[in-house]
């Protein structure tokens, strides 16, 4: 028997604002807005920012149910669109939600319960991709149930998960407004927004319960943006927040590790292991890229079986690893680009 | 997103160390009265993560070192043909472990430089 809605995610969710920043997301803008609006907590307002889209966006979220705002011209993006919203806002709390993204009936209901604690300002859920038909979704799918399962749930115990997902996060408005909101610095605007809280001493949350459905990269073309503007991302907060985060306990050692592994687990994918293939005119040394295997298949599973979806995630398993060799040569990419020849990527663009 | 390469390198050693800090927290918390079964329920199954990873990551070893050395001294002649997995393969399992406590202890030390240095320039001004 469903548990009844706690008065404290009730009252939240009535002091909610959810932001939609939308750029041509007709296909996917109207199952966003009804799932927000029929959640079991529904919020007070949905506001879809329409980003100056050249199909039905618009007309398409306002008939779903959405307040629908356009800016006077496109923000060029995802942040600047937020930001636009985010000045309207009156209520307590504000939230985040990508336009191809829908929550779980209960999302809001059990995210909310984390401002409880009135020193967190930021919530983020789970993120379970929509689809999972093409290697690359696939791939991703298992790259979060590892992550959702295992690290963040460790950084969360440490009070320091890594980022509040830009595509489900909630926030106290007055802090989110006091450090000016999402910038435009960045290509992870969610990423730097959340160091940016650690740094000025607030807390984050991460609630596994709630659980978001966004479209990931569904081919290798609109992976490879995804990753680039990742990848870039990680790198310029890294740049950004580097001399701050040094100073947050548990944060630092995270981001050196991340780094670390980043840098050199992928310069050893990409050269070191098919060099030594090569040299010894051997593949035994390919190993390497599956060693781990067994390792990252019990947290998939554990998830998988707890989600009632584990013929998915065996069919699903084999795409990480070829989903992680397409990863560590953005990552690389990025570090040679943004950390050794301080070029910067400047140009944001969408996943899908 | 996930920026790097999740549970490659040390970053997969530097969780599984988290995840036998928390056992080690929560203990404290317990004695101090602050801990809670939920905390304890998130701990433990935490661990048996951990334990499951392991228990993997053994038997991955354990059925690489029955076959490894006789295929390496079979196929890879530039290799010595009496190669065994003994104290080289003890080194190359320590290596990302000192990788980790270095890189952590660096970490700690710039920080506390940062923070010192931070102290001295607000207490010149």
């Amino acid at each position: 028997m469903k548990n009844k809605p706690t008065t404290f995610a009730k009252t939240a969710a009535s002091q909610l604002s959810i932001v939609v920043p939308a750029y041509n997301e007709e296909a996917s803008i109207a199952d966003t807005v009804e799932s927000l609006i029929h959640q079991s907590c529904p919020p007070k307002a949905v506001i879809v920012i329409d980003d100056c889209s050249t199909d039905n966006t618009a007309a398409i979220a306002n008939k779903a149910g959405a307040t629908v705002i356009r800016p006077p011209k496109n923000t060029g993006t995802k942040a600047g669109a937020q930001n636009f919203a985010l000045k309207k806002i009156r209520t307590k709390y504000t939230m985040a939600i990508d336009g191809d993204t829908i929550l779980a009936p209960d999302a809001i209901e059990k995210l909310m319960v984390a401002f409880q604690d009135p020193d967190v300002v930021a919530a983020c859920g789970s993120v379970i991709p929509r689809y999972r038909s093409t290697l690359w979704e696939r791939g991703r799918y298992i790259e979060y149930l590892l992550a959702f399962t295992f690290y963040k749930p460790v950084q969360n115990y440490f009070g320091k998960p890594l980022i509040s997902s830009g595509c489900f996060s909630g926030y106290r408005t007055r802090e989110l407004k006091k450090l000016g909101g999402w910038q435009t610095r960045t290509m992870a605007e969610d990423m730097d927004l959340t160091w940016t809280f650690y740094n000025a001493g607030f807390k984050v949350k991460f609630i596994p319960e709630a659980v978001s459905y966004p479209i990931e990269p569904h081919n290798l073309t609109f992976m490879k943006k995804q990753l680039k503007r990742w990848s870039h991302g990680f790198m310029q907060n890294v740049l950004l927040h580097g001399r701050n985060v040094i100073k947050i306990p548990y944060l630092k050692a995270i981001i050196t590790v991340g780094m670390w592994d980043a840098v050199i687990a992928s310069v050893s994918y990409l050269l070191f292991v098919p060099m030594l293939s090569i040299i010894f005119l051997n593949p035994i040394f390919l190993l390497a890229y599956v060693i781990d295997a067994p390792a990252v298949l019990v947290p998939a599973l554990v998830k998988g079986i707890e989600r009632r979806e584990l013929k998915n995630t065996i069919m699903s398993f084999p795409s990480f690893f070829v989903l992680r060799f397409v990863n560590c040569y953005f990552i690389l990419e990025a570090f040679i680009t943004e950390i050794i020849f301080k070029k910067r990527l400047l140009v944001y663009e969408k996943g899908h | 997103m996930n920026a790097g390469l999740p549970s490659t390198g040390i970053g997969g050693i530097f969780y599984f160390f988290s995840v036998i800090g928390m056992v080690f927290v929560e203990i404290v918390l317990t004695i101090q009265g602050k801990s809670t079964s939920t905390r304890w329920l998130f701990v433990l199954k935490q661990l048996n993560l951990l334990a499951g990873m392991l228990i993997a990551i053994f038997a991955t070893g354990y059925v690489l070192n029955a076959i490894l050395p006789t295929y390496i001294s079979e196929h890879i002649s530039a290799i010595s043909s009496n190669v065994t997995f003994g104290q080289n393969t003890q080194l190359v399992f320590m290596a990302p472990f000192l990788i980790l406590f270095t890189l952590l202890a660096v970490t700690q030390s710039t920080g506390l430089i940062l923070r010192l240095l931070e102290v001295r320039n607000k207490s010149s001004i």
